[in-house]
């Protein structure tokens, strides 16, 4: 067996019956089907998940890009969850998952016939994990959960921007994203303790808890002074300089996150008369004389550009960064080289490329192994796997209960692309 | 375990591991104390100067900064002066003990140390070594020196981060150092589940360039797809609308309309309802075809009426709304004390909150078992489980190799 080849699968053999949709979920389940699980993406009949609508399109405008960065990996089976017949199917795929991942509308899953007591009923020992946006119990449970939603209901957007100005989104979805990764840390921490003792969990998170962990140290600043956390533009209320500044053409990045790397940018930009000033020696001491400390390093750094100053900060070893745009990155060397982006072949539109899980692991590439899948596209895989006969699936087809994919002519993708892995 | 056994009935599935953590800041014991809330027995290593940076950072919990106390507890602390050899050859004695090393040294250091992952795993093959960098331990920019709001800068994250001709941002939470440390957390939990089947360790990377990457999944998706550069768009969402800060007429809203049916439900709310079937506003995709104008018509309804008035009819339409809360009032939301979110302790004679492990499992409670140790607390009974006599330990302690005790 060539373990190398075959990358860091270690949850290999495990099987998630995945009704998460739009984005926390995806990335739960993307995750672990990085790590080797398989997938099965349950979707709506009709359109599937709503991110596969959401623009920008690829090639045929079928699949929006939010859909293809976090559903590769994964087998899709479409299924109408309103008829009797389709609950029985995933009935059936539960008799054999490990995990059961859902992200529906408080009370929707037991109306469904899935709520954790029915599921754990049929198959016990499952690993059942609830995301929500506020969590499946409390005040505020009923509550729909988006993630911008959350950022200004969670305090987030309240300590994000320029003071007095328009409230600001983190623009990349932080707490959907990271609520998928907690599922990860629960479900993997679960795995553990059901292969020690044959029981299951049920598992909660919630992007609210997402939320209020991201603000752990905020909160434990408004515990300790009583003062809110307020809106500090760039910079950050307990270190300084640690803010953008304006260089002679464009703005640069300044981190200066210990006493030892102001002595460096004192050195290099010809501040040494100031490194030993009992009012800037230390963080605490530059923190309280804040407005003094900015005001000194911004006059220094306005005389140079910021092309200049990359390069006599990062000779002194001083951080700092221009405000790079995204595709600038996307092209650096140090990308391509750490293998974070992954090309492969969509049977449908072509070259692609995915952004890698962002753990390598005994320093091997990471590697889509199943493009995102087309709506259905396994369904009928999956369903003869289940059990189901050819008969009973074409009669489901014609009543639409499940809705099957195209099928891709042999040859049209990479070879294995989209069998499973 | 035994420090508070209310809280043998959670999840501790990491009971067995033991974790050497020679991490500071941020990332690192932020992964650490995840593993430690799981069960592992965490030993932190710090220097004998003034330990962890972050205990030198304002505002103080007696001589400790809020942010070591945010992400600290659950682990002891050893304090050692590793430039000397004496120092070294303990944090090798103890690493021979553990079951996972977590590091976030510069890159190179941990050779300088006698510790690099390719000899600590040839000695000890089960070993689950992890570096957590700013750049990665590979490639061009692996001895760059990494924070937070470096990376916010270096890789498109302020690029779309604020108003359209705003100032750049930084998005306050250190969104990048936490999930770092969130991402190696599974990494970790991930290879101990191949070394209970295989009995193989594993070197686990995780790294600020790669969370954000990651993080910017999809935006790279869109660039990759259509050629455009995402842009700053201040509350707004690139691929949903409407989805963003209205202004009230007393201050701001957040309305997220993130289907077609709720787009109707805010059109009748509104008092539009010629709007929900207007073909240029009638699906998402139509809407974010026509973006400033259908912001324009929802701005001029919404701004004719305060915040409450909104936030009551929205609520009762079942349209996803929210004002922009801070940290304070949130904090006061009886929802977190009721979902065990804020955990109380007791540290240095006071009563002391924490924010949980994110998890809620099985609805078991979630407590604080230590809280975060003072400079070098646990420093002596750290050595002599490592094999050093009383003797040795009054030794390394008197030539200022192993550290002071804690300082209350």
């Amino acid at each position: 067996m060539s373990a190398k080849a075959e990358g860091f699968l270690p949850l290999r053999g495990v099987r998630v019956l995945d009704l998460g949709k739009v984005l926390a979920g995806p990335t739960c389940s993307q995750c672990l089907a990085d790590l080797g699980a398989d997938v099965i993406k349950v979707e709506p009949t009709g359109t599937g998940d709503d991110t596969r609508g959401w623009p920008p399109f690829a090639g045929d405008g079928r699949d929006g890009a939010i859909f293809l960065s976090v559903n590769r990996n994964k087998r899709s089976v479409a299924v109408d969850l309103k008829t009797p017949e389709g609950r029985e199917i995933v009935g059936r795929l539960l008799d054999t998952a490990d995990i059961f991942l859902e992200s529906y509308r408080e009370g929707t899953i037991d109306r469904l016939g899935f709520g954790y007591e029915q599921v754990r009923a049929r198959r016990p020992g499952i690993i059942y994990v609830s995301i929500s946006g506020y969590g499946r119990t409390g005040p505020l449970s009923d509550l729909p959960g988006y993630d911008m939603m959350l950022q200004a209901a969670s305090g987030i957007m309240g300590i994000t921007g320029e003071k007095g100005g328009m409230p600001v989104r983190s623009p990349f979805s932080p707490l959907d994203q990271t609520t998928g990764l907690w599922a990860v840390i629960g479900i993997l921490a679960a795995l553990r303790e059901r292969d020690r003792t044959g029981e299951g969990r049920f598992l909660e998170v919630s992007l609210f808890d997402t939320a209020m962990a991201f603000l752990a140290y905020s909160a434990q600043t408004w515990w300790l002074t009583g003062e809110p956390p307020r809106k500090a533009g760039s910079g950050h209320e307990s270190l300084c300089p640690y803010q953008a500044f304006q260089a002679a053409d464009d703005y640069i990045m300044l981190g200066v996150g210990s006493d030892r790397l102001w002595q460096r940018l004192c050195a290099a930009a010809g501040l040494d008369a100031h490194a030993d000033d009992p009012r800037y020696r230390t963080n605490a001491d530059r923190v309280r004389n804040f407005e003094a400390t900015v005001a000194l390093v911004g006059d220094r750094l306005r005389r140079k550009t910021v092309a200049e100053w990359v390069a006599i900060l990062t000779a002194a070893g001083v951080p700092n960064a221009p405000i790079n745009p995204v595709e600038t990155v996307l092209a650096f060397p140090h990308v391509a080289d750490r293998g974070i982006v992954q090309p492969y072949q969509h049977p449908r539109y072509g070259a692609l490329n995915s952004i890698s899980i962002p753990l390598r692991t005994d320093g091997q590439d990471r590697r889509v192994r199943m493009p995102p899948p087309m709506l259905g596209e396994h369904t009928q895989d999956v369903l003869l796997e289940a059990g189901f006969t050819s008969e009973q699936i074409d009669d489901w087809v014609e009543r639409r209960v499940v809705a099957v994919g195209k099928q891709v002519p042999a040859g049209s993708g990479p070879p294995g692309s989209v069998e499973q892995g | 375990m035994a420090a508070n056994p209310g809280v043998s009935a959670s999840m501790m599935p990491l009971d067995d591991i033991v974790v050497l953590d020679l991490t500071k800041m941020m990332a690192g014991p932020i992964c650490t104390q995840y593993l430690a809330d799981l069960g592992a027995e965490v030993i932190k290593v710090e220097d004998t100067g003034i330990g962890d940076d972050m205990r030198n950072m304002p505002p103080f919990v007696g001589d400790d900064g809020a942010m070591f106390v945010a992400v600290n507890r659950n682990k002891r602390s050893i304090a050692l002066d590793l430039k000397t050899p004496e120092g070294q050859a303990a944090v090798r004695a103890l690493a021979r003990r553990a079951d996972v090393l977590v590091e976030s040294y510069a890159t190179g250091v941990t050779d300088r140390l006698g510790i690099p992952p390719g000899l600590l795993r040839a000695e000890d093959p089960r070993l689950i070594y992890c570096s957590i960098s700013g750049f990665g331990r590979t490639g061009p920019l692996a001895k760059r020196p990494a924070y937070e709001l470096i990376l916010q800068a270096f890789t498109g994250i302020m690029s779309v981060t604020g108003e359209a001709d705003g100032p750049p941002l930084r998005i306050a939470f250190s969104p990048l150092d936490q999930t770092t440390g969130i991402h190696a957390a599974t990494g970790i939990l991930a290879a101990i589940r191949r070394r209970d089947r295989t009995g193989e360790g594993a070197y686990v990377e995780a790294s600020l360039l790669d969370t954000a990457t990651a993080f910017l999944a999809w935006h790279a998706q869109s660039w990759w797809e259509t050629g455009e550069l995402p842009r700053r768009m201040g509350s707004a969402h690139g691929s949903l609308c409407p989805y963003q800060a209205f202004r009230v007429a007393d201050g701001y809203i957040l309305i997220a309309v993130g289907s077609d049916r709720l787009w109707g439900a805010l059109c009748d709310a509104l008092g539009m309802p010629g709007m929900r079937d207007d073909p240029r506003f009638r699906t998402n995709a139509d809407r974010v075809r026509h973006f400033a104008e259908t912001v324009a018509l929802v701005q001029q309804a919404v701004v004719r009426h305060p915040l409450a008035h909104w936030l009551a009819l929205f609520e009762a339409a079942g349209i996803p709304a929210a004002p922009v809360n801070t940290i304070d009032r949130l904090l006061s939301e009886p929802q977190l004390e009721q979902s065990g979110m804020i955990m109380h302790y007791q540290h240095l004679g006071g009563a002391m909150r924490a924010i949980a492990y994110p998890v809620a499992i099985d609805g078991l409670p979630r407590a604080v078992r230590r809280p975060p140790p003072l400079h070098g607390e646990h420093t002596d009974e750290i050595l002599a489980e490592a094999g050093y006599t009383a003797d040795d330990i009054a030794w390394l302690r008197g030539a200022g190799i192993a550290g002071r005790r804690g300082r209350p």
